[in-house]
């Protein structure tokens, strides 16, 4: 112990100085007042500047809470949306109001896993059965900005979703300036180009032309934006144009997701059966 | 070793009463021109033996700033600035060690170690302890510019008094 002490006295000058200085420090703060006021105040802006950053952080922190809730209300907007109805009204003359079903709703979803790199791409989002989420159902971006694909399989929270990047993703599309329609396919190479095929080669097609679902499946409303097109050409001895499409959405970029759920899928799929037995 | 005590004792006792009996009330470039003040009572810490210990010197010169504060009354200010001289006197002595060294056992006085030495010496810690103590006063670096002039001007009157204090008594301890 006394060595301690001794230790101390002969090493410990900086810790005295600290010490000393705090006890000053202390003194003038609490005997002076000029001192006094200018402490307070620094202490007051100091502590402002640590809330700011404290509440910015915490901020940051709640952002994906706040997106996931954004996605929900988002989804909500969608099937408030023109093409989301089913116009129930025959119209007549003196008819000027529409009266409409709820023809589309969304399911916001959240991808967990990507590719675009393959020459089949798929995804994984974390919704499943138990959301509703079923197979050979539609998947497009947020405000009807580019189609996603088509939920392949689904497990109770979790589904599969075959990217418009896949082979055997085959999505009915149109020519937006003038209801040409015909199937968008991709080719697998460039993941931000899909090839638009069977429009006939008497329409008219100009480079930056809209090309958006045609709302003649039941996985899409109609007017959900693909892409625009690129390049075409009439491949020889075809009757058909060869399109190729930009892309207006960037695969690789996709966080949130909105499975369509169209409620009258079965009874168009039952009419259309009908009328080919027929 | 009881003449170093005893006349390091009779100086922190005589240093204080001059400091706050005479230097106190002279009052240098009336209500106009207030950035004059006498401080001497660092010379205390100046001339206290090169072998006392770092932690010591620290107290010491609390003790001898809290003195100084209690007739100012502006406890702690005076304290802060000769804690921090405290503080920092050995690694000024190391700074301008004389090419011999120091002599064990003795004081950093004119006598022992040179007028020039000495001038050097008294020079930069005085000159720290009043830009301490006038940061302290101010208690921000807002008025920057008031706190050098202050430093500035009462150091070029109280070097001149820690002089001609040196010239005078002379002491070798």
């Amino acid at each position: 112990m006394r060595n301690l002490i001794f230790l101390f006295i002969k090493h410990g000058g900086f810790v005295t100085f600290i010490f000393m200085e705090f006890l000053c420090m202390y003194l003038v703060i609490n005997n002076n007042q000029t001192q006094r006021a200018i402490y307070l105040n620094s202490l007051s802006a100091a502590s402002d500047i640590l809330t700011e950053q404290v509440d910015k952080f915490s901020q940051f922190i709640n952002l994906s809470s706040v997106a996931d809730s954004l996605a929900k209300k988002n989804a909500e907007l969608l099937a408030e949306a023109e093409n989301a109805k089913f116009i129930k009204t025959v119209l007549k003359d003196t008819s000027k109001i529409l009266e409409t079903d709820q023809q589309f709703t969304f399911t916001a979803a959240k991808v967990i896993s990507n590719s675009i790199n393959n020459n089949n791409n798929s995804l994984s989002i974390n919704r499943g059965f138990a959301h509703d989420v079923l197979p050979s159902k539609g998947v497009i971006e947020a405000n009807q900005n580019g189609v996603v694909g088509i939920v392949k399989s689904t497990t109770k929270n979790h589904a599969r979703v075959m990217s418009i990047l896949h082979r055997q993703t085959l999505i009915s599309a149109s020519i937006k300036r003038n209801g040409h329609f015909g199937s968008i396919v991709w080719k697998g190479n460039d993941p931000k180009t899909v090839n638009l095929v069977d429009i006939p080669k008497h329409a008219d097609v100009i480079i930056g032309d809209t090309v958006q679902t045609s709302g003649y499946s039941t996985l899409f409303p109609e007017g959900v934006m693909i892409g625009v097109v690129d390049t075409f050409w009439i491949p020889s001895g075809s009757n058909f144009f060869d399109i190729e499409v930009s892309l207006v959405n960037d695969l690789n970029k996709t966080k949130y997701v909105y499975v369509v759920n169209n409620l009258m899928a079965e009874e168009i799929k039952q009419t259309q059966k009908e009328g080919s037995n027929e | 070793m009881s003449n170093v005590v005893f006349s390091n004792i009779l100086r922190f006792i005589g240093l204080v009463l001059v400091q706050v009996f005479i230097f106190n009330k002279i009052v240098i470039g009336g209500s106009n021109f207030n950035y004059v003040s006498l401080i001497i009572y660092p010379l205390f810490l100046m001339l206290l033996p090169l072998r006392i210990p770092h932690s010591v010197l620290v107290f010491l010169g609390f003790v001898i700033g809290v003195l100084v504060d209690a007739f100012y009354d502006s406890y702690g200010v005076h304290a802060s600035a000769s804690v921090f001289i405290g503080f920092i006197r050995p690694y000024i002595l190391r700074l301008i060690e004389p090419k011999g060294g120091y002599t064990q056992n003795t004081s950093p006085t004119k006598r022992r170690l040179g007028p020039s030495w000495f001038f050097i010496y008294s020079a930069i810690i005085l000159f720290l302890h009043l830009f301490f103590y006038f940061s302290v006063e101010a208690f921000t670096f807002y008025y920057i510019g008031e706190i050098i002039l202050k430093t500035v001007s009462s150091f070029l009157i109280s070097i001149i008094i820690i002089t001609i204090y040196m010239f005078i008594f002379d002491p070798l301890e």
